[in-house]
């Protein structure tokens, strides 16, 4: 009895102590340096390959960290490539007055349907001027 | 008092087990096999062939399938063998089957909306507009839009140049929309392929 007990009561315990720290939200951050110029199709900007995979579930938030000069109007994708094939985008762009230090929250919809860990994944920056990027972040 | 303390580890590493479980943390990695791969004979496309593609519809997927060389080296004992898929490719095809399927059911979906008469005749002009914008190598062959979602039908000169054109898709979002998806359906020859983008839009 005494041992069923103080089986019991060390299970709880350490359940209970691990379970916060192993279910909690990741967040993994990108420098600008992961980034590079982006210029397809005449669309023009910025984009940074982020890390996927199954140490951190499907992204609820991507912030875009960036500074905008006066009159750049700036489109934010964040883009996800399964490695079947398909391909998905969700984008917002942030209101005015476009210019100055932002640090933009994207809410992906699109793009966490039917998630695989070997998704790939992308955020670009798609702008009429020129801006400074700082980085990317996800959470999950 | 040897015993206790024997029980109170067990339990600890018990209790600590369940809470990598209930976390989802404790599903072995899967460390693929390394690709064996054949000397690129062309340049490969740039957007990803899907899984069981006919290889003759798509020039460049046939050089990746193309059988190694001679000199190449035999693949290890351990690995699938030849011409079987390994795990990943397994899970590649059968995510690929989910995608058909969700795309399915999203064009039935979008199928079986009203149509906002005023949104719609608008968000189709500015559609058009933004798919016929810089250098495209497809034709618009129709959008309509509902109250919710539109769907476009583009058709490209061949399979290969739809692989290659998805990418620009995703960063050329209409005005008005704030998502889209692009699943390619296997195609049925090596000619005009027709490829379908649905807009979330409302």
């Amino acid at each position: 009895m005494r041992k069923t007990t103080l089986f019991l009561g060390a299970t709880l315990l350490s359940f209970t102590a691990l379970l916060p720290a192993a279910a909690r939200a990741h967040i993994r951050s990108m420098d600008a340096g992961a980034c590079q110029p982006y210029n397809a199709n005449g669309v023009r900007g910025y984009q940074c390959g982020l890390v996927g995979g199954d140490d951190y579930g499907v992204p609820t938030t991507v912030y875009f960290d960036y500074n905008a000069s006066a009159g750049s109007i700036v489109d934010l994708y964040f883009v996800r490539t399964t490695y079947s094939g398909s391909i998905s985008s969700d984008t917002m762009t942030p209101s005015a007055p476009y210019t100055g230090s932002y640090d933009a929250a994207l809410y992906p919809s699109t793009t966490i349907q039917g998630p695989s860990p070997y998704d790939y994944y992308r955020a670009l920056f798609i702008t009429n001027n020129s801006i400074t990027v700082y980085g990317v972040a996800l959470r999950n | 008092m040897r015993s206790n303390l024997v029980v109170a580890l067990i339990g600890s590493l018990t209790g600590a087990l369940g809470a990598l479980a209930v976390a989802g943390l404790s599903s072995a990695r899967e460390h693929a096999p390394h690709a064996e791969r054949a000397a690129p004979l062309a340049p490969p496309p740039s957007g990803i062939v899907p899984p069981g593609w006919n290889p003759l519809f798509v020039a460049a997927a046939a050089h990746a399938e193309a059988p190694p060389p001679p000199s190449a080296p035999a693949p290890p004992a351990t690995g699938p063998a030849r011409g079987e898929p390994d795990e990943k490719e397994r899970g590649r095809q059968e995510h690929y089957a989910q995608e058909l399927e969700y795309r399915e059911n999203e064009l039935a979906s979008h199928d079986s909306e009203s149509v906002d008469g005023a949104w719609a005749h608008g968000e189709t002009a500015t559609i058009r507009q933004t798919l016929s914008a810089g250098e495209r190598s497809f034709v618009v062959k129709s959008v309509d839009c509902r109250t919710r979602t539109c769907v476009a039908e583009l058709t490209y000169p061949t399979p290969s140049e739809a692989v290659n054109g998805q990418a620009s898709l995703a960063t050329s979002i209409p005005a008005g929309c704030h998502g889209m998806l692009s699943t390619l359906t296997p195609p049925t020859d090596a000619g005009p392929y027709d490829a379908t983008v649905v807009y979330y839009c409302r």
